[in-house]
């Protein structure tokens, strides 16, 4: 499978006056075509910091980032603008919806930055929010009339509507309640098996363990990773291979 | 001391608001002050000069030799006091220039230094080391807006003889104070100069009369010239000069008190701006600290307690404010001086004005404390658990306003003009910003093009005649005869025959004193004053101004009686007229007229017209070679020496507003951005993180008032245009002005709307670069 996404040497350092934090250390990462590396470690390791690094929302201090061979570290504001729009799809923790936007709004607003094909675009949303169990209805509606996860998975259209290449997910399911969670979890299964490939920071075991590779991170370093393979439900050999990793690497 | 520290904190979160508040309430206290201050004065500075100069209450000038039957009218009248006679020298047509500039034409007044007086004793200004023989004393006027300085020579041309004349200094006299007022300079000269003068021009003698104290001015004016003209023989043959203090002094604040009421009125309109802005800082600060708020609340804090740190908040601003520009008016009555000095040729002598500090701290301070705290109620409205979850907004969600699915706008664009729709209180009070401002600029530009570029309008409403040249035709010639030789001069389109005095109308009992013009033919009138029915023709019809009509109470159709010595007619009113010279007061009869009551009243001036396309100063080259003897006055240059105060006073006022307007619009984007930033910023790092390039961002924020501004700019400049005429109108009403025709040219209006919508883009876009720095992984992370 080709590489789609790599890290050389990646440093990350915050400067507060005269205080240096050293957040991400000389990390190397790759990635393959529809992996869903799942990014892990205790709170402060730069877990969101890599994410955001990859994804080319925050620039690295040293290092390269490569996507599909390309290096993107150099970009201006703009192009690496341009780069994610195209190329990146986001689910934050907070959706940010915008309040002031009906929900088709809110997905075709993404939609427009690529495509101009009004059409297109909005056929394309009514077909994933039929995916993603919602009803039409919904289309309409303004943010704060939905549930936490029903906007989450609104959030999540949004960022697979111009089919991204990656998408970067950071703490997807951190502000929902357990039936919302796995609402959303069983959809970025459902497009990791199409082939959508993900990144995904969490610091929940059971999101962790729909990913079928695991990066664990300490002190800005991946100190070591784990394979689990495709997912299926009620896999409790997974969990428990999930669980004895995590237990090892001092979780 | 607690509330005050709590209003401290918060000024400090909102330093930009706080600095724009302070800005745009320093500029409303000045201008309202300057405004009342002056308007308010105009009057007291008029009366001191007057005071000091031992002033007459009423001044006759005539030419008449029966001097001694003239001051046994006069005296006959109880309410005179005092009079004084003097001699004096009047030349209508009189040129004036200092070195090589272009040379001026006046009517003058002469009297001799050498002669002491009672009832004038002006405070010479400036005052020379030593008098010349050449020595003059001119109008105050020439000094403030002409240039002219003690110890310049000033080129007196009389009759084509020059006299150079060592100025020696100013003198204020507020009867003759600017030539807008009377179109005569009274100058005071040395002895042996005046003794020169003699040869020139012609011999007056000046009745300075003082009433007694609380006798009305205009009535016995009115009462004594009639008196003079029933009982001396030949008075009213010669062209005499009639006036009052109370008319002239009146006359004088007009144009000043016009420019400080179109003043206060745009010092208004900032304290409105400015009350908008409070009104928007308020509720930023709300949206902003409602958690700190709940948490207030929590701890005991009472709402009106709230309430009272805000409005101490905005006091803490205002307030200091206030007092730095009443600090800084004493400053500015220097510049104002020269400016108020000119248009009323006294000297501007307010440094402080407490009656008018004192009206404007009240109203300024009143307004904005009753909006802060009619703003600041909104806390009433909200729950402590309400603010302690910060939650505030409320979103309307029947309508979705531009869907991006359906507008055919860029997603910038259409971002931003969604935007427009989701702040719409924000959106209105722009628009309405931008409306007064839009208004005040295109009207200042209007009164440019008015009173400044092409005055036309401003003639006809003075009702200046627009003849080429006025000739003073002595009463030995035949008028008509060389009236018919100078039509014969290539170039001359026509000739009337003209001249002016004064008479008194009556009817039903009620009488006045009222000037006229006669013509021998009203169809040749290019300044058209008529509003309702037409110029008289016949011998048995006169025209009466507006406020002649109302103080007689006759209408057009009425019938009016005419009183010339012993005699007196009735004459149908045929037309009204309005303007200004005269402070509205005139009437226009025909030479057959007036004959009905007394024939002596003959034409002594001939008004010439020149083609369009003549060359005048050939025709008064031609006139001047045949007619030596003859004074010839150059009409155009007269009305533009004297309509210069107001033209540099528009001129001032359109530079004003425009700098104002651009002022103004740079500060709300400034603010409205600033706010929308900190509002937004997590929002904005979001759109980034999506694939929002910074120009696209730019271009949203740029699209969510721009278009606004440029909406409310074009409603403004629509309602200029409609409500301009009567905003002028109502300016000169005092003079019976009920409706003028003014020009408002498109190109005006076109230029007020890109002159707003052009620095509001300008401002926006080079505020908003400001998104450069919102990072979107900060704000994500937030």
């Amino acid at each position: 499978m080709e590489t789609i996404l790599e890290a050389k040497d990646l440093c990350k350092t915050f400067s507060n006056e005269s205080v240096q934090q050293h957040v991400l250390r000389n990390l190397n990462f790759k990635m393959t075509e529809g992996d869903y590396t799942v990014i892990m470690g205790s709170s402060g390791s730069g877990k969101s910091t890599l994410l955001y690094s990859l994804s080319g929302i925050d620039r690295p201090t040293l290092g390269t980032i490569l996507y599909r061979g390309e290096d993107i570290t150099g970009y201006s504001n703009d192009k690496l603008a341009v780069f994610r729009r195209k190329n990146c799809g986001f689910v934050f923790q907070q959706n940010y919806l915008n309040d002031t936007m009906s929900i088709l709004d809110n997905i075709v607003v993404c939609g427009l930055l690529v495509s101009r094909n009004k059409k297109e675009i909005t056929a394309r949303a009514k077909e994933l929010v039929e995916r993603m169990g919602l009803s039409p209805d919904i289309l309409k509606k303004f943010p704060t009339q939905l549930s936490g996860g029903e906007q989450q998975r609104i959030a999540m259209i949004r960022g697979i509507i111009n089919k991204p290449a990656i998408l970067f997910a950071d703490e997807p399911t951190g502000a929902l309640n357990s039936q919302s969670a796995q609402q959303v979890l069983d959809v970025l299964t459902d497009l990791n098996k199409e082939g959508q490939s993900i990144v995904m920071v969490t610091h929940d075991v059971k999101t962790a363990r729909r990913g079928n590779r695991i990066l664990y991170l300490r002190d800005g370093v991946i100190v070591d990773e784990l394979y689990l393979g495709a997912y299926k439900k009620n896999d409790k050999e997974r969990h428990e291979k999930l669980r004895t990793f995590l237990t090892e690497m001092g979780w | 001391m607690k509330y005050f520290m709590i209003a401290i904190c918060g000024l400090k979160k909102k330093k930009g608001d706080a600095a724009a508040m302070f800005f745009l309430i320093v500029f409303a206290t000045v201008m309202m002050y300057t405004g009342l201050s002056v308007f308010s004065n105009l009057g007291n500075v008029l009366d001191e000069v007057n005071e000091r100069n031992n002033g007459a209450d009423v001044i006759i000038g005539s030419p008449c030799a029966s001097a001694d039957g003239i001051e046994k009218t006069i005296l006959s009248f109880d309410e005179v006091e005092k009079l004084e006679l003097r001699d004096a020298l009047y030349v209508s047509v009189g040129k004036y220039r200092k070195g090589g500039n272009e040379q001026q034409e006046m009517a003058f007044f002469a009297e001799s230094m050498g002669t002491p007086s009672e009832l004038f004793t002006p405070e010479i200004i400036d005052k020379g080391q030593q008098m010349a023989e050449n020595a003059i004393i001119l109008p105050y006027y020439l000094h403030v807006a002409e240039g002219y300085e003690t110890g310049d020579i000033i080129e007196l041309e009389i009759n084509h003889i020059t006299y150079e004349c060592e100025i020696y200094g100013f003198m204020e006299d507020v009867l003759f104070a600017t030539p807008t007022n009377i179109s005569t300079f009274h100058i005071l000269t040395a002895a042996e100069l005046y003794e020169d003068l003699k040869e020139q021009m012609t011999a007056y003698t000046m009745y300075r009369i003082r009433l007694d104290e609380g006798a009305d001015m205009n009535k016995a004016e009115g009462d004594i010239y009639s008196a003079i003209e029933k009982e001396v023989e030949g008075f009213q043959q010669y062209y005499n000069l009639s006036m009052n203090y109370e008319t002239m002094s009146f006359g004088d604040t007009i144009t000043a008190g016009i420019l400080m009421a179109i003043l206060i009125l745009f010092a208004v309109i900032i304290l409105l701006v400015a009350i908008v802005i409070i009104c928007f800082s308020i509720q930023n600060s709300l949206e902003r600290n409602m958690t700190n708020t709940g948490i207030m609340e929590a701890s005991g804090f009472t709402v009106n307690q709230l309430i009272f740190c805000v409005v101490l908040e905005s006091m803490a601003v205002v307030v200091p404010a206030v007092f730095c520009a009443l600090l800084l008016s004493p400053v500015l009555s220097e510049v104002l001086g020269g400016i108020v000095a000119s248009s009323i040729g006294v000297r501007w002598s307010r440094l402080f004005d407490i009656d008018s500090a004192l009206i404007t701290v009240v109203t300024i301070l009143g307004f904005v404390l009753f909006a802060t705290y009619v703003k600041a109620g909104k806390y009433k409205k909200i729950s402590i658990l309400d603010a302690l979850r910060g939650n505030v907004k409320t979103h309307n969600f029947r309508k979705n306003h531009v869907a991006l699915d359906k507008t055919v706008l860029p997603v910038s664009a259409a971002l931003g003009v969604k935007g427009i729709f989701c702040q719409k209180r924000k959106s209105i009070a722009i628009c309405l910003i931008s409306i007064a401002l839009a208004v005040a600029c295109s009207s200042g530009f209007f009164l440019y093009q008015n009173f400044v570029l092409s005055p036309d309008s401003l003639i006809d409403i003075v009702g200046i005649e627009r003849a080429s040249a006025q000739i003073d035709i002595p009463e030995n010639q035949d008028i008509h005869a060389i009236g018919a030789e100078i039509e014969g001069i290539h170039g001359v389109e026509q000739v009337n025959y003209y001249t002016t005095n004064a008479m008194k109308l009556g009817k039903d009992g009620v009488e006045e004193l009222c000037s006229i013009d006669y013509w021998e033919d009203t169809g040749k009138i290019k300044t058209s004053t008529i509003v309702e029915g037409r110029y008289p023709v016949y011998d048995n019809e006169m025209a009466l101004s507006r406020p002649v009509c109302e103080s007689l109470n006759v209408k057009v159709g009425d019938m009016i009686t005419v009183s010339s010595g012993m005699n007196s007619c009735e004459y149908l009113v045929t037309g009204m007229t309005q303007h200004i010279t005269n402070l509205g007061k005139k009437a226009v009869m025909t030479f057959e007229g007036i004959g009905r009551i007394n024939e002596a009243v003959k034409p002594s001036m001939i008004m010439v017209y020149k083609e369009k396309k003549a060359d005048y100063a050939e025709i008064e080259r031609e006139l001047i070679n045949r007619y030596p003897e003859f004074k010839v006055t150059d009409v155009e240059k007269l009305i533009q020496v004297s309509s210069q105060s107001i033209s540099t006073a528009m001129s001032i006022l359109c530079i004003v507003f425009n700098v104002c307007t651009v002022l103004i619009i740079v500060i709300i984007m400034l603010l409205m951005i600033r706010m929308k930033l900190v509002q937004e910023k997590v929002r904005i790092g979001v759109d980034k993180a999506l694939g929002f390039t910074t120009a696209q961002v730019i271009a949203r924020i740029v699209m969510n008032y721009v278009p606004v501004v440029f909406i409310g700019s074009v409603l403004g400049v629509i309602i200029s245009y409609f409500t301009f005429e009567g905003l002028v109108s109502l300016c000169v009403s005092f003079c019976g002005i009920r409706s003028c025709n003014m020009d408002r040219d498109a190109i005006y209006m076109i230029v007020t709307v890109m002159l707003i919508t052009v620095t509001s883009l300008l401002a926006s876009f080079f505020i908003s670069v400001r998104v450069r720095k919102i990072e979107p992984s900060r704000m994500i992370r937030e």
